[in-house]
């Protein structure tokens, strides 16, 4: 409009046409835009399909605009975030209005609680006479729950200790796995008498079988530091995901067979999901794994760590064992008689963060003493008896849970 | 205000190529008439037209074209060279490519339904040049030319309010449809 007005102003007074021929396009160009100015203001609004996902997971991210009359262009400049995958790659999308706003569609890589949709907006009225913005979009704060591994495993629970299950437990009762055979006592019923026996003996006997119980499965979580470097969920594994991953995995599983599930967070902040059972309680636990941040615990707060688990609780404890507090907690869980066992999460080539001063010799030294560290500490807990396994998707616990079980049905002494 | 020109988009490098020729065709196109504008003139043109092409949205852009608008108003002793009408061209075409890269950063796409709308109205736009080419011709032979021009200017701001609304009914709009 500047370059148009004055070369017809320049026109005039210099009395040269050729600068009307020159400015008129511009001219009419800026009279339209300025005739076809918005009449109101618009507002936008960014809408996440989804309000939970798990990481890899896609959603879309809309943009609704209100009070369009005036627009016509959209222009959406995404905020790029760590772990957050944009499509289009560029986060930056724009069209014409009446074609429908651009979409953008982003996926969470890594689990934890993110921001998305975050972007900046830029109306613009037909015929570009007017701008509106660019604003920023406040985005939305996602849960995102991290990827179960593959994960299954046909070992039944060590001490099932509960009401109605799937695990066989040591207690007679009215289940389908057979226990024995004994007399008839008043109250039994019909339909478990077994003919063959009470014919030959002479009385009546019928079958007993073993209850099956729920068990309470109690997921301690080490969240005291990080080890290694996360690439998401399509690149390499830090220890917390290779945590997280497992957690989730070992939580769907046990939910699935109705077995009671809790999770205890050690970290800085001591999170607690209490014992329940059913999908409903499972979106609890993955939500509280997806709140973990890996922060360091006082030194006092360390040494009274309380996880509130009983009897016939199997304890499943998932660490890089480079903690003394997540040892001795392990220990005294397991001399206290509890079936414990321990997944190993820390990762082949993890590395500790060293700051980016820090002389790589040095580093390197500190952090094979922390290996040595390690290493006495699993030897600890072998000496105990306590199973420490790496874990390994399908059928990590099935050899310990067994052995476990074993071990359940022979008489113990419990350490108080 | 960085220029990382690395990220550019093929659609941005096409429009700010376009904004950094058009300048240049306005101004070579006096060349059959006036004759070729002077090496430094050139020079300048490029320059700033090279500047305009990095901030489209600058002030630079303006610069560039009343460089251009007036290295035509000063050898125009010739008279309306047809010319005129490619300078116009050139200059509107620059424009237009320096609004549609403007409508986001430089790594933005450009939307191919945007090009589309902006060329159909670059043509409807360009239009106005050569007709106001040969009113410009026919006023010239008129006695008294030179108090016509402020009537002219009256008369063409009301032709270009009417031609606005006309355009707005006629010409696709993003809102329509």
């Amino acid at each position: 409009m500047v370059v148009g007005v004055l070369l017809v102003g320049g026109a005039v007074l210099l009395g040269e046409p050729v600068l009307v021929v020159l400015a008129a396009p511009l001219v009419l160009l800026a009279a339209v835009g300025l005739v076809l100015r918005p009449a109101s203001s618009p507002t936008v609004r960014g809408v996440l399909d989804h309000v939970s996902l798990y990481e890899g997971q896609g959603t879309r991210c809309r943009l609704l605009v209100s009070e369009a009359d005036g627009v016509e262009h959209v222009t959406r400049i995404s905020a790029q975030a760590p772990y957050v995958a944009l499509h289009p790659a560029s986060g930056r999308v724009s069209g014409l209005l009446r074609e429908g706003v651009p979409d953008l569609e982003i996926s969470p890589r890594r689990w934890g609680r993110r921001t998305l949709g975050e972007e900046k907006v830029a109306l613009t009225s037909p015929w570009a006479g007017y701008r509106w913005g660019p604003v920023l979009e406040r985005g939305s704060q996602m849960t995102v729950l991290p990827a179960s591994a593959p994960f299954d495993s046909a070992a039944e629970a060590p001490q099932p200790l509960g009401l109605v299950g799937a695990n066989r437990s040591r207690r007679v009762g009215d289940g389908t796995e057979f226990a024995g055979i004994r007399p008839f006592h008043a109250g039994d019923r019909l339909r478990r008498i077994n003919w063959r026996v009470s014919l030959r003996t002479g009385d009546l006997h019928v079958v007993t079988s073993r209850a099956e119980e729920d068990s309470g499965v109690l997921l301690v979580i080490d969240a005291l530091a990080d080890f290694g470097r996360s690439g998401g969920v399509d690149g390499g594994a830090s220890s917390l995901d290779v945590t997280m991953r497992a957690a989730s995995a070992l939580a769907e599983h046990f939910a699935r067979h109705g077995d009671r599930i809790a999770l205890r967070v050690i970290g800085a902040a001591w999170q607690v999901v209490g014992f329940g059972s059913g999908q409903r309680h499972l979106r609890r636990v993955l939500g509280g794994l997806a709140g973990v941040r890996p922060a360091q615990m006082t030194a006092d707060a360390t040494e009274k760590l309380r996880f509130g688990a009983t009897a016939g609780t199997v304890v499943v404890v998932l660490s890089p064992l480079l903690s003394d507090a997540v040892g001795t907690a392990t220990a005294s869980m397991h001399r206290r008689g509890l079936p414990v066992l321990v997944v190993d999460t820390l990762p082949d080539d993890a590395r500790a963060l060293a700051p980016e001063d820090t002389d790589p010799l040095v580093a390197d030294l500190a952090w094979r003493l922390r290996r040595t560290e390690r290493d006495q500490l699993l030897t600890a807990l072998a000496g105990l008896g306590c199973p420490v396994v790496a874990w390994r998707g399908p059928g990590t616990l099935d050899a310990v849970l067994h052995m476990l079980a074993r071990r359940a049905q022979l008489p113990q002494v419990n350490a108080r | 205000m960085t220029f990382d020109w690395r990220g550019w988009t093929r659609g941005q490098w096409a429009l700010r190529v376009v904004v950094l020729l058009g300048p240049m065709l306005a101004l070579y196109a006096r060349g059959p008439s006036l004759g070729a504008p002077p090496v430094w003139l050139a020079a300048l043109v490029l320059l700033l037209a090279g500047g305009w092409a990095l901030a489209t949205e600058s002030v630079v852009g303006v610069v560039t074209l009343l460089v251009v608008g007036l290295s035509w108003s000063a050898g125009s002793d010739v008279g309306l060279p047809a010319g005129a009408i490619v300078a116009a061209l050139g200059m509107l075409v620059a424009h237009l490519a320096a609004l549609v890269a403007s409508y986001g950063p430089p790594r933005l796409p450009v939307a191919p339904g945007v090009v589309r709308l902006w060329t159909l109205r670059g043509l409807a736009l360009f239009v106005t040049a050569p007709v106001v080419w040969v009113l410009a011709r026919g006023v010239r032979e008129l006695p008294g030319s030179g108090s016509l021009w402020v009537l002219g200017l009256a008369v063409a701001v009301s032709v270009v309010v009417v031609a606005a609304v006309a355009a707005q009914a006629v010409l696709p709009r993003g809102d329509d449809e």
